[in-house]
């Protein structure tokens, strides 16, 4: 097939595998969007594994290719997720499919989300070819701030040939967090490439700021009632968590508090543990609700927010300033109980662990609805505009295809 | 029996309907080959309609390229050219049906996609077990329409030589494929006709439940325009026509895509009259049909599948552009494929039909009368020979194939 294009339109690849939730899909588009909004020229093509409920809208300059979904069952181990066939005729049907993306879509910039060769290794094939045939393209692996227990992620990226991948097909990586709550590449052993790892802070949505009094209308709160928002992005494992928090909830409304709480169980709960949670919420101030828009803004408004500790809900909460308790997921990773340690240390979450208990969370809450609030220097949140800003830049010196700027730019091997 | 494969493509044209029916198959597949995978690939931007797809069956998206009535084919969301994206979308679907290698593979009313772009997958596929079905709407486009653009495509030597089977999803007696299409001989026999792919009646409301929860004692008259976007001139007319019937309740059901503009008009002339309700949206249009006295509507496939699935008494109205819309040249003009259908349904008397060219609030009215004389209403057309179970049926012809396939 062939990969010249007659209209030279910039174009970028976004791959993220989502082999559990949704949230290496959601910051790539954030990155696509914004990227896109300041170059309107540019194309943006994501690839993402995500379940197949989870669509996106395509919108002008953005558009997606969704590989038959998968599903993680442990550390480096993912199987078909809805399709019946063997583990190898999937693998080498996505493989196949990223062969035709890469082939025919001929990006000028490529950014992989977290592992750097894919799932199963199935970038490795398709960024070698670019690196032979389009010399002059970027390649970026962006990280979030917490992947793994560092001894679990070393291990798996030597023994799957992520580190030998990323030295010798990556240009450069970004860190979508602040090396002052974590140094991410001393961690998972990136020391060696500290000239090329950027932080460029956490990676939020941008926004007007949102209108907390009038989301708090539209609830139909009234004068000295309490929200509490209960919140935990696509929501794929969050049953424990929010069942814990229906039940601290209703222990205190019987002890005479005020308290509005709102469920937000996110599109991948499944449809039973939404029914368990409407049932214990039953005759209570509980609302469970799927889905809700501009979840932002209900943040803000929150006179405080439970969730896991998952990047994208916790930095959109710390984002909104609304006192934040964080149950983190108790694994297989450590990434959670880890995130939520960091944070809890500066000041800027409550955390209880993984298996907190109702009267635990009661207590929790009723602190956090009792303490002042204390405004806490928040981390560097400006990682969408720098890490675009960055993605501008490469994107600029690859699609003048000069190699010399390229060379300058460098590369690790 | 190894669990078998199945893959449908199914292009991005326009509207909703063709993901409508193809995750009606998928479900209808899935039923009846319960250990079956079964891959929808598809760049339709309607990714909501495929959250009913059953376990068993994923879907892989491509970059959506969309078509528009008769206006030119372009990307929707990339800056990339027609021929790039194109050669993007063929490439991802060769390479996924080569490693997938199903059973059969169904393709959606273009034997080559909407830019031929499927070409360098048949090819390969012929190599291979997998058996292929080309599904075709009842009426595909106006005949001589079809005609001009497989002869210009060379779709007919495509048929004949990369399909196994051609499947309608319609009835000869709408429209009969091989005449109308000139189909060689060596088409026309692969051609089997399903039925119209539409859900099942069965799970319906009673009439009465329906009309109560809309406040009614009796029987009303239903408009509806589907999504909306060109149905003002329908409503005016239907509003007018109402005056010949003081008596009867009435339901006007604007669409989503109707212009705030027209749908505050249309507003304003029903509130002037009483027994007149408008809605902007209806979640169980089927029950609304099946309670309705006489519905008139425009007749797009899945309004038309709709309605004769529930027997409703209707009067069907094509579609017409104005000057300038979709491409249009003349004065106006009338979509083919509806006018097709609309005639075809007349002729066998499941329907009314009125020509948009006429369309008025006394001919419309006159036509409203004509439909409620007829029939018994609220019970299907068992006497008009129109299959409903397409979906099954399509479901069926693929597992056959498939049983061949693994034969050969």
């Amino acid at each position: 097939m062939s990969s010249t294009h007659s209209s030279d339109s910039p174009r970028i690849l976004f791959y993220s595998h989502d082999g559990f939730g949704l949230g290496h899909l959601r910051r790539n588009l954030k990155l696509a969007q914004r990227l896109v909004a300041e170059e309107p020229e540019a194309s943006a093509l994501l690839i993402a594994g995500v379940p197949g409920t989870a669509g996106l809208e395509p919108s002008p300059g953005i558009d997606m290719v969704k590989l038959p979904a998968i599903r993680k069952v442990a550390t480096d181990s993912w199987q078909p997720r809805n399709l019946r066939i063997e583990l190898a005729r999937l693998q080498a049907l996505r493989r196949a499919i990223l062969d035709g993306v890469f082939a025919s879509f001929a990006p000028h910039l490529v950014v992989v989300d977290y592992l750097p060769l894919g799932v199963w290794g199935e970038l490795r094939e398709p960024l070698s070819r670019l690196r032979r045939q389009h010399p002059s393209a970027a390649v970026v692996l962006g990280l979030r701030d917490v992947l793994d227990s560092p001894l679990v992620t070393r291990r798996s990226w030597r023994d799957q040939g992520h580190d030998e991948g990323l030295r010798q097909l990556f240009d450069t990586v970004h860190v979508y967090g602040d090396r002052a709550v974590y140094d991410t590449a001393a961690a998972y052993g990136l020391a060696d490439l500290a000239a090329r790892v950027h932080f460029t802070g956490y990676v939020c949505s941008e926004g007007p700021p949102p209108d907390a009094e009038a989301e708090r209308r539209r609830l139909g709160l009234r004068a000295g009632e309490e929200l509490a928002l209960v919140t935990a992005g696509g929501g794929a494992d969050a049953f424990p968590m929010m069942s814990v928090a229906v039940q601290a909830a209703r222990r205190l409304e019987r002890a005479g508090r005020r308290l509005r709480t709102l469920v937000v169980t996110g599109p991948l709960m499944e449809a039973g543990e939404v029914a368990e949670l409407e049932r214990l919420a039953h005759g209570s101030a509980v609302t469970i609700q799927r889905w809700r828009a501009g979840l932002e803004t209900t943040m803000a408004a929150a006179d405080v927010v439970v969730t896991m500790a998952a990047y994208n809900t916790l930095t959109e909460a710390l984002r909104a300033g609304s006192p934040v308790i964080s149950i983190p997921r108790p694994g297989p990773s450590a990434e959670q109980v880890t995130r939520a340690q960091l944070f809890a240390e500066r000041g800027l979450l409550r955390a209880l662990p993984p298996h907190a208990s109702p009267e635990r969370l009661a207590g929790a809450l009723v602190d956090t609805l009792t303490s002042p609030r204390v405004a806490v220097p928040l981390p560097a949140m400006d990682g969408l505009q720098r890490a675009t800003a960055r993605l501008r830049s490469l994107l600029a010196a690859a699609t003048a295809g000069n190699p010399e700027v390229k060379h300058r730019a460098g590369r690790f091997a | 029996m190894p669990d078998r494969r199945y893959a449908l493509f199914t292009h991005d044209a326009y509207g909703l309907g063709h993901v409508r029916r193809s995750v009606r198959i998928v479900r209808a597949l899935a039923e009846r080959d319960p250990g079956a995978s079964i891959l929808l690939i598809t760049g339709s931007p309607a990714t909501h309609w495929l959250r009913s797809l059953p376990p068993g069956a994923d879907h892989l998206h491509l970059p959506t390229i969309v078509t528009s009535g008769e206006g030119p084919t372009r990307p929707a969301t990339l800056a990339l050219g027609v021929a790039e994206l194109a050669a993007l979308r063929g490439g991802i679907t060769q390479r996924a049906l080569e490693l997938l290698e199903p059973d059969v593979l169904l393709v959606d009313n273009f034997p080559l996609g909407t830019r031929l772009e499927l070409l360098p997958a048949l090819r390969e596929l012929r190599h291979r077990p997998t058996r292929t079905a080309l599904g075709l709407r009842d009426v595909v486009d106006p005949p001589e329409k079809v005609q001009r653009d497989w002869q210009r495509d060379g779709l007919y030597g495509v048929v004949e030589r990369y399909y196994d089977r051609v499947l309608v999803y319609g009835t000869r007696e709408v429209l009969d494929a091989g005449e109308a299409y000139g189909l060689p001989p060596e088409v026309s026999d692969k051609l089997a006709y399903c039925g119209y792919v539409t859900e099942s009646p069965a799970a319906l409301r009673r009439p009465a439940a329906v009309r109560s929860e809309l406040g009614l004692a009796g029987g009303f008259l239903l408009a509806t325009v589907g999504g909306g976007g060109d149905g003002r001139p329908l409503l005016d007319a239907f509003l007018g026509a109402l005056e010949h019937f003081p008596e009867r309740h009435a339901l006007l059901v604007t669409g989503e895509l109707m212009a705030d503009a027209d749908r505050a008009a249309i507003r304003e002339s029903a509130g002037s009259r009483p027994n007149v309700l408008v809605r902007d949206h209806v979640a169980n249009l089927p029950e609304l049909m099946a309670a309705a006295d006489v519905v008139v509507a425009m007749a797009g496939y899945n309004t038309s599948a709709e309605i004769l699935a529930t027997g409703a008494r209707a009067v069907l109205v094509p579609r017409s552009w104005k000057s300038g819309e979709h491409g249009a040249r003349e004065k106006s003009r009338v979509d083919g494929e509806q006018l097709v259908r609309a005639e075809g349904l007349a002729r066998l008397g499941a329907v009314r039909t009125l020509h948009p060219a006429k369309l008025a609030p006394d001919a419309l009215a006159e036509a409203m009368t004509a439909a409620l004389g007829s029939g018994n209403g609220h019970s299907p057309h068992p006497p008009m020979r129109l299959a409903l179970d397409g979906a099954a049926r399509v479901a069926e012809e693929l597992v056959r194939l498939a049983t061949e396939g693994a034969a050969r």
